[in-house]
């Protein structure tokens, strides 16, 4: 996920529109289309009972005047029929017929009609036809459903609009109130927590490069003052020593000569440890180039290297855990890695600055074997105190990967991908 | 008839051309007045061909008292409405809107329209089964002065009415034929009278 800088909203309201757009279509969904099929399904109903109704209608009718002479119903059937189809059916019947108990029906149907009606999107519904009491046949009655269909498929033009505008108001409203929100009070408070985040970030990088200068200047003080010192003290006692004393003397002579060599290595790895005052003296690269070439020199391993800096200089907090990071990834591959080749990449572009150390030794389970070993808690802690992050990589047999990125500009992700 | 289903069938309209080719053949034996009728509940006693027509047409709908006026129709092609069709032509048209719009109830044959006539107050029907007989509580109504007599109908002063025949399939059977025998003599012309029809002489059939 990125995260936000000044210059960009805090895209709240894209996330929640995110979220209410599928709502809002649902909305629309429902609300245009359930009223119209509600109307559909209740108007199928209606027409069935309309066409249930029509046919005892017709049935009784018909039964009324098959009554007044029994044996030739039919004929008389045919009148009352032809008379209803020509004048009384109301609108939407298609079709109306009796048929007898075998089924045959009394006006039979013509080609025409018939492949109409087959056409035709009907409701067939029957009442049976009852003369003194008997059932000698039945009324068969055809509802067009074509009305019904055309009044829901209008009907959803108005609830599309209802729908529409519900939806839009259900997605709209709240978005806009976030927008006001995100707009004003939000921003305001996130702009306020970015200031003092990038205060305070400032402050640790102000405070690390002071420690660092401090050390650096301790360093060299010893470097300089009681290195010198310590050397000259050993000169003269190597010439007290060639002017041939005791043996007693020179004996003593000898151990404290030992003693100066070994308060002299103290020094150079206080120095060492203080603070990589190469870095005032030849810059980033070249500490990392040499700190490879050194690598490469005592373990008799391959360093490739990838060093591509667009700055003249960076911040020295910067600078510092940078070659710090390489330091101690060089040193952790010595001592555990049994490494043949390592790459060390070190790549800043205008907004951040990448290290990457990676080894082909034989990695270890990131779960066995903690973070914090070989110094990386203190890595990781130097990094994020600046902002970045801190990635470890590894697997049996596959090697180790560190990565560290620290961002340049205040508020610059420091993980962005694809950088 | 056509099925052979019945011998003789009755008929109060001229054959079609449809049924002449089906080996129908018509035999008139009365002549019968289309009687305007109403109900006793309608002070009114004549009627004009514009009373008809507006009648029928739903602009007029109170009688001379100002009750309510009940149209009751035959269905299409019946043989009553036809023989006003006849003296009015308009009244064809009348029918057929009123059939379109459902304005009034239609009674499927003549018992049904006296029934309907009888028992609806304010009702107004063609009767086609002659004179009306007394008791009945309905009465004719004076058309252009006429009324439905059978001494008015046989000198043709009254304006509508129907001839009706019987419908044999080519001759008639020897049944029927000895059926055609009794009707013409004068115990059947008898009857026809009293039944307030006009009898017609036997004629060659139609």
């Amino acid at each position: 996920m990125m995260a936000p800088s000044h210059d960009q909203p805090l895209e709240l309201r894209h996330k929640l529109a995110a979220r209410l757009g599928p709502l809002a279509v649902l909305l629309f969904v429902v609300v245009a289309v359930s009223a119209p099929v509600a109307f559909f399904i209740v108007g199928l109903r209606t027409l069935a009972l309309q066409a249930a109704s029509s046919a005892r209608h017709v049935g009784q009718l018909i039964g009324r005047e098959a009554q007044r002479r029994p044996v030739l119903w039919k004929y008389d059937s045919l009148k009352v029929l032809s008379h209803i189809r020509t004048y009384e059916l109301e609108r939407g019947i298609e079709h109306v017929n009796v048929v007898d108990p075998v089924g045959a029906p009394l006006e039979p149907l013509t080609h025409e009609e018939r492949r109409a009606l087959a056409d035709a999107p009907v409701i067939w519904q029957s009442a049976p036809m009852m003369v003194d009491g008997e059932p000698v046949g039945a009324v068969w009655v055809a509802v067009s459903t074509v009305g019904v269909r055309v009044d829901a498929f209008l009907m959803l033009i108005p609830f599309g609009l209802l729908a529409a505008a519900l939806a839009g108001l259900m997605y709209w409203l709240p978005v806009r109130a976030l927008e006001k929100a995100e707009s004003s009070e939000l921003a305001r408070a996130y702009r306020e927590l970015q200031r003092k985040e990038l205060g305070l970030r400032e402050l640790t990088s102000r405070a690390i490069g002071m420690q660092e200068a401090e050390r650096r200047a301790i360093g060299r003080e010893l470097h300089d003052a009681v290195g010198q010192a310590l050397t000259a003290i050993r000169i003269n006692l190597q010439l007290v020593g060639e002017h041939g004393t005791k043996p007693a003397t020179d004996e003593l002579v000898g151990r404290t000569i030992a003693l100066v060599d070994d308060a002299l290595e103290e020094v150079r790895r206080a120095v060492h440890r203080l603070g990589p005052a190469i870095l005032d003296d030849v810059g980033l690269s070249d500490a990392v180039e040499r700190a490879c070439d050194d690598h490469a020199e005592a373990t008799d391993t391959v360093v490739d290297r990838d060093v591509s800096l667009s700055h003249a200089r960076l911040l020295p907090a910067i600078e510092a855990t940078c070659y710090r990071v390489v330091q101690h990834a060089l040193t952790n591959v010595a001592r555990h890695a049994d490494a043949g080749r390592v790459h060390v990449r070190l790549v800043a572009t205008a907004s951040r600055v990448h290290v990457q150390i990676h080894d082909d030794g034989r990695g270890f389970e990131p779960g066995i074997v903690g973070p914090g070993c070989g110094g990386l808690t203190g890595m990781r802690e130097r990094v994020e105190l600046l902002g970045g992050s801190l990635e470890v990589s590894s697997a049996p047999g596959a090697g180790t990967t560190i990565t560290a990125t620290i961002p340049l500009v205040a508020g610059a992700a420091p993980d962005e991908p694809g950088s | 008839v056509i099925d052979g289903v019945i011998d003789i069938g009755l008929v109060s309209r001229a054959l079609t051309d449809d049924e002449r080719g089906s080996g129908l053949v018509a035999v008139a034996y009365a002549r019968a007045p289309v009687v305007v009728a109403v109900n006793d509940s309608v002070p009114d006693t004549a009627i004009t061909a514009h009373d008809l027509l507006t009648l029928y047409g739903g602009t007029k709908t109170t009688w001379s008292d100002g009750s309510r006026v009940v149209v009751l129709q035959r269905e299409q092609g019946d043989s009553s409405h036809r023989a006003v069709e006849q003296w009015l032509p308009e009244f064809a048209t009348v029918n057929e809107h009123a059939y379109h719009e459902g304005r009034f109830r239609v009674l499927y044959d003549d018992a049904a329209m006296a029934e309907a006539l009888v028992s609806t107050r304010g009702a107004i029907g063609l009767y086609g089964m002659g004179t009306i007989p007394e008791g009945l509580p309905i009465h004719a109504l004076l058309v252009d002065g006429m009324a439905p007599t059978v001494a008015d109908v046989r000198y043709g002063m009254y304006p509508l009415t129907k001839d009706l025949a019987f419908v044999t399939r080519g001759g008639p059977g020897a049944a029927a034929a000895r059926f055609f025998d009794f009707v013409f003599s004068d115990e059947g012309q008898s009857l026809i009278r009293h039944e307030g029809y006009v009898p017609l002489a036997r004629a060659g059939a139609r």
